[in-house]
């Protein structure tokens, strides 16, 4: 058991961690999260743990503190061992992944001893969910919404429909690297057999995320005509704590592979970017992503393309709800997004004493107009109750063709 | 404080009440539900009870055994309030029924009892009450929650209309609450106005847990139909001294719900077209209502659908919007796209009881309804006739569409 001079030591490292390699406190300032306030009001949990269950927990509040903002967590023991199988899978030869040469870093982070012998104590089964339990002690998982059966079955997960006025249709739950493969058909033999429409409408409600490589490849690249290249700025503040992740993903085997490193004053040009934000982002990259038209599964869009979203577009997915305004690749329709996507992989961190890994976004991923995406995420084109999103965008289809 | 002896009093009455006058007791142990076990295991707990909130958690524990199956609860102090003010609503003409308020007189004189108001007076009453019991001012704050929720507090419609490709007219109906029916009436009938026919119509019943039959019966069928339609109903009922006032009014001729006819449950057997009406569901009942439910053609808002009715549904369409399932299904108004429904939804407004000592009031569907084909509403509820997921129902229902013009 850890003693208290440990768990202090833990929880000092966190903090430290946190105001050096994560750089939304202003951010999360406009949205009235106080961080000093948490801080002191999680430190006594902490201090007088009685054991290293009640110690994990009383970490976990931080980000509980933190409504989880920017993909921030204190992984659980489940959630370990998931993402120690995940990142040493993507890093395997004929993986989905598009950049597994550059995954060293993350897989660093896992199968350390010490935080194998610590996460050993805990139940790492699904039941668990986000939360600490002694193993043995997580609740049965209950199987819940119909849809959710094709996680632990074979089924795809995404669905595609024609609909009245050649409208093609795509429901897409979840962007999770290892549905690529089995999703892949869906999309595929769709565009074989219709090989084109009028209308496109992707529905996104509800999806909060996965793999950039998901809508990149199986959406984007079939639709396009012609090579489209994107960009974005990340900024952050290069140190020895995320340097290994930072240069990872803007090596060129890298996430971000073409890019360039800039100094971060000269985001003041942009005008909706805060000056307080410099006091963590002392530069920035400014990235270049090429998409190519993958002329083997074309498909051809006569009209529009439409993204339905609502606040649980996360992630990867809100980089597709982001991507999609900034280049004008569909028109948005529901309600703003939840944000935080478009930007490289969640970093980690080992806290010293217990081996506990932490998950956090190293960079600020900011809007074309100088916003902080996770702060102020991505509005639609055409704001709707989300619930109501697809048929507001058909009844914008049905009255356009009749204008 | 309730004595011992009074609690153990209300706990027999309850299921004096429960036997002679809720009849789905046998339907209840094909989902696994057995009365006498529930009975015995939530005895204890009225028993030895510390006080009357442990007592009213504790009578409440049965319906929630229950799976509140079939419209049974307990009513909390918040229920009490809001069914108080409705059925007295119902009764003095403010809000629309579709039936004669006198029809539901013993609904509102049991809400008027003075041993109940101070029994539930102790109680909290506030949203976030829910549907338990809490001290006065220790429920918590109700989380505001869906966007649609706002327009509960607000005014704007609840229903939402849209043309979609292909003349496809949309519905989207979260709810048929009554005092819903003046505001949204207007988007149906300005819809009607505006379009006056289209290719298919979609009522996206998703998500609606009832309220008024006049809802859509009035805003929907009677301006489609081209003629006038009666549907027949079998509703299977207890007639007892528990609950004569609801059965004298709620089947009556001149003042009930519905139309019909009171036969002894030994006739339905010989009711043609039951092929799945099981022995079972005659034990407990003592009668059966045959009911005759018109629709007349509304002359004044017509709106012509030419080619299909579709109605979405999922497994929390129940109570009024699984009445409409069983419209549908029974007269081939629509087909039905989604998941199997909720059920309960054959019948008239749920009976109510109050427990002698303590005023409490208990709720419960004081019929079983019977689908088309003779098999129990509340339990069978009703399949759709393209079953799929729910959340893809919209676009499973739009492809059928396209599928035919194609």
């Amino acid at each position: 058991m850890l003693t208290k001079e440990q768990r202090i030591r833990d929880y000092e490292y966190l903090w430290d961690v946190l105001h050096r390699c994560f750089p939304l406190k202003g951010a999360m300032e406009r949205l009235g999260f106080d961080w000093d306030k948490i801080e002191k009001e999680c430190r006594p949990g902490v201090e007088n743990a009685a054991d290293d269950l009640e110690f994990c927990i009383a970490l976990d509040r931080v980000f509980e503190e933190f409504k989880h903002f920017a993909h921030t967590n204190l992984l659980n023991a489940r959630m370990y061992e998931n993402y120690k199988t995940f990142f040493r899978s993507i890093a395997e030869p004929g993986s989905e992944y598009s950049a597994p040469e550059s995954v060293e870093p993350w897989i660093r982070c896992f199968g350390q001893p010490r935080s194998d012998a610590f996460y050993s104590m805990f139940d790492s089964t699904e039941g668990a969910g986000r939360e600490f339990y002694w193993k043995g002690e997580a609740p049965e998982k209950p199987v819940t919404a119909a849809h959710e059966a094709p996680k632990k079955g074979e089924g795809p997960f995404a669905a595609a429909f024609m609909l009245p006025g050649e409208t093609a249709y795509f429901k897409v739950p979840g962007i999770p690297m290892e549905r690529i493969p089995i999703d892949r058909p869906v999309f595929f033999d769709f565009y074989a057999k219709y090989g084109s429409c009028e209308n496109m409408v992707i529905d996104f409600r509800g999806n909060g995320g996965g793999a950039t490589d998901y809508w990149k490849k199986l959406i984007v690249e079939p639709v396009i005509d012609e090579e489209l290249v994107a960009e974005g700025k990340m900024g952050f503040d290069l140190n020895e704590l995320n340097r290994d992740f930072l240069e990872a993903s803007f090596s060129e085997d890298g996430e971000f592979a073409s890019g360039v490193r800039r100094p971060a004053e000269e985001l003041l040009e942009l005008p909706a970017f805060h000056k307080e934000d410099l006091a963590q982002v002392t530069e920035y990259y400014h990235w270049f992503e090429t998409y190519r038209p993958d002329r083997e599964h074309h498909f051809t869009v006569r009209n529009r393309i439409w993204l339905l979203t609502d606040k649980r577009v996360y992630s990867s997915a809100e980089g597709f709800a982001k991507f999609c305004k900034e280049n004008g690749f569909a028109t948005l329709v529901g309600g703003t997004t939840g944000g935080d996507g478009g930007s490289m992989t969640p970093s980690h961190a080992i806290l010293p004493e217990s081996g506990l890994v932490i998950r956090y976004k190293c960079v600020e991923n900011f809007n074309k107009d100088g916003s902080s995406n996770a702060e102020c995420c991505t509005v639609p084109d055409i704001e709707c109750d989300p619930a109501l999103a697809l048929a507001e965008c058909l009844a914008v289809i049905a009255a356009e063709r009749s204008a | 404080m309730l004595t011992r002896e009074q609690r153990i009093k209300d706990y027999e009455y309850l299921w004096k009440v429960l036997n002679s006058c809720f009849p789905v007791r046998e339907v209840m142990k094909h989902v696994g539900l057995d009365w006498k076990e529930i009975e015995e295991k939530c005895r204890p707990g009225v028993e030895n009870a510390a006080d009357d909130l442990e007592f009213c958690k504790a009578v409440n524990r049965v319906f929630e055994e229950f799976g509140h199956f079939s419209h049974s609860n307990l009513l909390n102090a918040r229920m009490f309030e809001n069914y108080k003010k409705m059925m007295n609503s119902f009764v003095n003409g403010e809000m629309e029924i579709g039936a004669d308020p006198e029809g539901l007189r013993p609904w509102a004189d049991i809400f008027n009892h003075e041993k109940s108001e101070q029994f539930y007076s102790r109680f909290d009453s506030t949203e976030g009450a829910g549907r338990d019991f809490y001290r006065k001012g220790e429920a918590p704050e109700k989380p505001v929650t869906a966007a649609h929720e706002q327009a509960k507090a607000e005014e704007g419609p609840f229903v939402y209309g849209a043309m979609l490709p292909g003349r496809v007219a949309y519905f989207r109906i979260p709810s048929l609450s009554a005092e819903r029916i003046p505001i949204d009436r207007p988007v149906f009938f300005d819809f009607y106005e505006k379009y006056r026919s289209c290719s298919d119509m979609i009522l996206d019943f998703r998500g609606n847990g009832g309220g008024a039959t006049s809802y859509w019966s009035k805003l929907i069928v009677e301006p489609i139909i081209p003629e006038p339609l009666t549907v027949v109903s079998y509703m299977l009922y207890c007639d007892s001294e528990y609950n004569r006032d609801f059965v004298k009014y709620g089947f009556s001729e001149e003042v009930g719900e519905f139309r019909g006819e009171k036969h002894p449950i030994e006739d339905l057997k010989k009711e043609p077209g039951l092929p799945k009406l099981s022995d079972d569901y005659l034990i407990q009942p003592t009668n059966y209502y045959k009911a005759f439910e018109e629709y007349k053609p509304d002359p004044e808002h017509r709106f012509t659908v030419e080619n299909g009715i579709w109605m979405l549904t999922d497994k929390r369409v129940y109570s009024s919007s699984e009445g409409f399932a069983y419209f549908c299904r029974s007269t081939g108004f629509a087909k039905l796209v989604g998941e199997t429904t909720g059920g309960d939804g054959v019948g008239i407004t749920p009976f109510h009881a109050m427990l002698p000592e303590s005023g409490l009031i208990i709720r419960y569907s004081g019929e079983m309804g019977l689908n088309p084909d003779g098999s129990s509403n509340p339990e069978c509820r009703t399949v759709p006739d393209i079953e799929c997921d729910p959340a893809l129902a919209l676009a499973v229902c739009l492809a059928a569409i396209a599928a035919r013009e194609s």
